[in-house]
């Protein structure tokens, strides 16, 4: 049951009938969104709901020894956590790792190495971000052993809920967990929570399939088919589609749990409005990058032991966030690549046209907005290409600076520069028209919905294409 | 009642949409049940596309899809049925000697990395022209890595046409006889390359105790026959050699007996049809044992990885192997002439005339 089709629609209906209809009874309606996470992830493939149910008892169980072992220590005079705390944290994450690797990175490992036994793997969709999920609970559990749930359910729930479990946005425990007992909804703003759908739709179906088709897959492909001008616009849609793919996802997942009264962390915050790489990061796949930021990041010391280390950690943090996404050294390279953008980063903060004014600063601002969002089109080549040969390929059309080829279309223009626009003029459309809606009648507002969600669907290609972040 | 407001609004919201998207209801059902819509549910849909049709939904769709459709490129959308009438009023009768023997499943097992088909009196194409490549995402993947090697020679244009997710049996969600049409009479290829079925082969049963009447299987395969058979025609019609390129071992055990299954009606159709040939890819994707193989040693020794994690597509180097055989195949039927040897030509034939 893919996401984007009426199965689905009919299959939420079901699910948000019954859980209005159970909310006041709070085992009820946690066992209700249990069942239907369950459903919607084993529609993919029933051996991937084992795996997610033994990661998420694996977290569980963990979690709960933890918290027994800190009970223990303090019981005995509150010692730090004891080294036996952490040979669980350890093991678990061997097995979690062990199971993410084994899936994801068999494949490259086989290939780079060429020595293991040939295996087809299947990889789990989702695997990433309920992986990661866990060992954010897990990690939060060894540091904070209060914060232990020691419901299976509540735990089971939080590592499947439907919305998110396919691609985020990466959740923490102890923003989600306490919602699904709470007498009130934590999601209160149901016009906002309509108005996310309709726009993750419009994201997703309209612009993200567009770009696809009509640029990003031949240009990633053929890329000498391109003009120069023609390649240049390409990669700038990619950078338009992958952010409509990702963040229309996250819109939409924002929006279903919101419609239940469910709070889902912001994924995206106008990422391409940024100055600089650090703001970059504060805007993009925010619950990845955090997540990155606080278990990995800050664990290796951060920013904390001098320059050289931080450069480091700023590196080997990004490298394995690139690698997150996929089994390809280009993913790693893309990683690298925001790595030293971000160690360059720090080196110039406050050095550059710091003192400016007026026009000056507005200049400098328009100037480090052109570097960075050059930098990130640039670095997304890597992201968007299979390969390194193609990348090159890819670079080397848009500096051939020839206008043989295939040239940039209007409709692609126009959608291209529309959404980096309106990042770029920090227009933000998604808070405008919830207020519209909200003056219209029930009857007018189902209409209208209606009526958009339909259009939005005739702008669609005939099919709609998986979303790009599935497969991380 | 807010969770009653909320629900209230999300079902009628879901009614308006599929109410104004009724036409694409239909496709979309047709994929669901292979064998026809349950009575019940079909006279729900036919009250349901009576009504969109009586408030000039229908109407309004198709001109709305129309207009936009120069927006859209490829097979996004389904512009040919923009041009249904011209496109049947178009076609050339269909031939007469042709008729489709029905394939025998387990007679002709897919052998061999090639198979070369009694060829059949062709004069050999001349480039310039345009080659065309249809079919499911197979072909999208193929298209790849045949652009590339395609552009080697002289004279050869691609075109390359895949729709995702479609084939022959549900012609509702995507009108391949219709499309073909279409792409036939816009670019008026020389040579046809087709790889679809993946999405086909699912719709065969090949077991004896499964528990649906044989006869609904034995219809949906005749009924798949005749649309391969329509399609074959189309390229008959004008002459243009249909190049079927059959589908890979597959990693899923019941999609590859599938899948081998319909090679064979394929093969079976494509020698009935006069223009029409098929390659057989079954082994050159396969490894040693003719098994299903992620990776495989390359000419050179080099192990490299043929098939994507979904054990159904293949990688580009995958796609790279079935090309080579396409070529090493098709300079049969086609003048093949390398850029680079032109060009010595061209320079060679220069010479004489050049002022020294």
């Amino acid at each position: 049951m893919q996401l984007l089709s009426l199965e689905f629609a009919a299959f939420f209906l079901i699910v948000l009938a019954l859980a209005w209809t159970l909310r006041p009874y709070s085992t009820a309606f946690r066992a209700l969104l249990l069942a239907a996470s369950y459903i919607f992830y084993a529609g993919f493939h029933a051996g991937f709901a084992l795996l997610l149910l033994g990661v998420s008892l694996a977290t569980w169980g963990t979690a709960l020894g933890l918290a027994r072992l800190a009970g223990l220590a303090t019981e005995t005079g509150g010692q730090p956590p004891s080294r036996k705390a952490k040979s669980l944290v350890a093991a678990y994450l061997a097995v979690v790792l062990g199971e993410l690797c084994f899936f994801k990175y068999y494949g490259l490992a086989s290939e780079l190495t060429g020595m293991l036994p040939e295996l087809a793997i299947v990889l789990p969709v989702g695997i990433s971000f309920f992986t990661f999920q866990g060992i954010g609970y897990v990690v939060d559990v060894y540091r904070r052993p209060g914060e232990v749930v020691r419901s299976p359910l509540d735990v089971l729930l939080f590592m499947a809920f439907f919305p998110t479990v396919l691609s985020g946005p990466i959740l923490r425990a102890r923003d989600f967990i306490p919602q699904l007992s709470a007498a009130a909804p934590s999601w209160t703003d149901t016009n906002q929570a309509f108005w996310l759908i309709i726009v993750g739709l419009f994201k997703k179906v309209a612009l993200s399939s567009y770009l696809s088709e009509h640029v990003t897959r031949q240009l990633f492909s053929a890329p000498d088919d391109f003009s120069s001008l023609g390649a240049l616009v390409g990669v700038m849609g990619y950078s338009a589609q992958i952010y409509c793919d990702f963040s229309g996802y996250s819109d939409l997942a924002q929006g279903l749990a919101g419609l239940m009264g469910l709070r889902v962390p912001d994924n995206f915050n106008q990422p391409y409005k940024a100055r600089n790489l650090r703001e970059f990061w504060q805007g993009w796949h925010i619950s990845l990058s955090t997540w990155l930021r606080d278990y990995l990041y800050i664990p290796l010391g951060g920013s904390r032991c001098g320059p050289v280390q931080r450069n480091l950690n700023l590196l080997l943090t990004m490298g394995l966030g690139g690698l997150w996404h996929g089994a390809s050294l280009t993913f790693l390279a893309w990683g690298a690549l925001h790595g030293v953008g971000l160690m360059v980063t720090h080196a110039l903060a406050g050095r550059v046209g710091a003192t400016l004014t007026g026009w000056q600063a507005r200049a400098r601002d328009a100037a480090f907005w052109a570097c960075t969002f050059g930098f990130v089109t640039l670095a997304w080549v890597f992201f968007a290409a299979p390969d390194f040969a193609t990348a090159a390929q890819v670079l080397a059309r848009i500096v051939s600076f020839d206008s043989d080829g295939t040239g940039p279309t209007v409709t692609l223009t126009v959608i291209t520069l529309g959404v980096i626009g309106f990042q770029a003029f920090r227009l933000d459309w998604l808070r405008v028209c919830p207020a519209g809606l909200s003056r219209l009648p029930a009857p007018a507002m189902a209409a209208a919905l209606g009526a958009l969600g339909a259009l939005i669907v005739r702008m669609g290609p005939d099919g709609v294409l998986p979303f790009i972040y599935f497969s991380f | 009642m807010k969770g009653g407001r909320i629900i209230a609004i999300y079902a009628a919201a879901l009614a308006v949409g599929v109410l104004l998207q009724f036409d694409r209801i239909e496709p979309w059902l047709a994929g669901k049940f292979a064998d026809g819509l349950p009575e019940g549910l079909a006279a729900v849909v036919n009250a349901g596309e009576s009504l969109h049709s009586a408030m000039g939904l229908t109407g309004l769709g198709l001109a709305l899809d129309c207009s936009t459709s120069g927006m859209f490129g490829g097979t996004y959308k389904k512009t040919y049925r923009c041009h249904e009438a011209a496109l049947v009023d178009a076609a050339p009768p269909a031939p007469s000697g042709l008729s489709l023997a029905s394939a025998t499943l387990d007679a002709q097992a897919d052998s061999g990395t090639m198979e070369q088909q009694a060829a059949k009196a062709q004069p050999k194409l001349v480039p310039p022209c345009n080659v065309l490549v249809v079919g499911d995402s197979l072909a999208i993947t193929l298209a790849v890595s045949l652009e590339k090697a395609l552009k080697e020679f002289d004279g050869l244009t691609m075109i390359p046409k895949g729709k995702i997710a479609s084939g022959l049996q549900n012609p509702h969600y995507y009108n391949w006889e219709q499309a073909l049409r279409q792409f036939m009479a816009e670019y008026d290829p020389k040579l046809v390359v087709v790889m679809m079925g993946a999405n086909d082969a699912k719709y065969l049963s090949l077991d004896p105790e499964a528990p649906e009447p044989a006869a609904a299987a034995d219809k949906r395969r005749a009924a798949y026959e005749a649309r391969l058979a329509k399609f074959l025609s189309i390229m008959d019609e004008r002459g243009v050699t249909s190049y079927w390129i059959g589908l890979p071992v597959m990693g899923d055990q019941d999609l590859s007996d599938k899948s081998r299954a319909l090679n064979a009606i394929v093969r079976t159709a494509c020698q009935g049809s006069s223009h029409g040939r098929f390659l057989s890819t079954w082994e050159l994707l396969a490894g040693p044992q003719g098994s299903y193989a992620q990776h495989i040693q390359d000419a050179a020794g080099h192990r490299v990885r043929v098939r994507e994690g979904d054990k159904v597509h293949f990688s580009t180097a995958g796609g790279d192997i079935i090309v080579k055989a396409f070529l090493r195949d098709v300079e049969e039927l086609i003048e093949l002439r390398p850029k680079g040897a032109k060009q010595v030509a061209q320079a060679a034939h220069a010479a004489p005339v050049s002022p020294q």
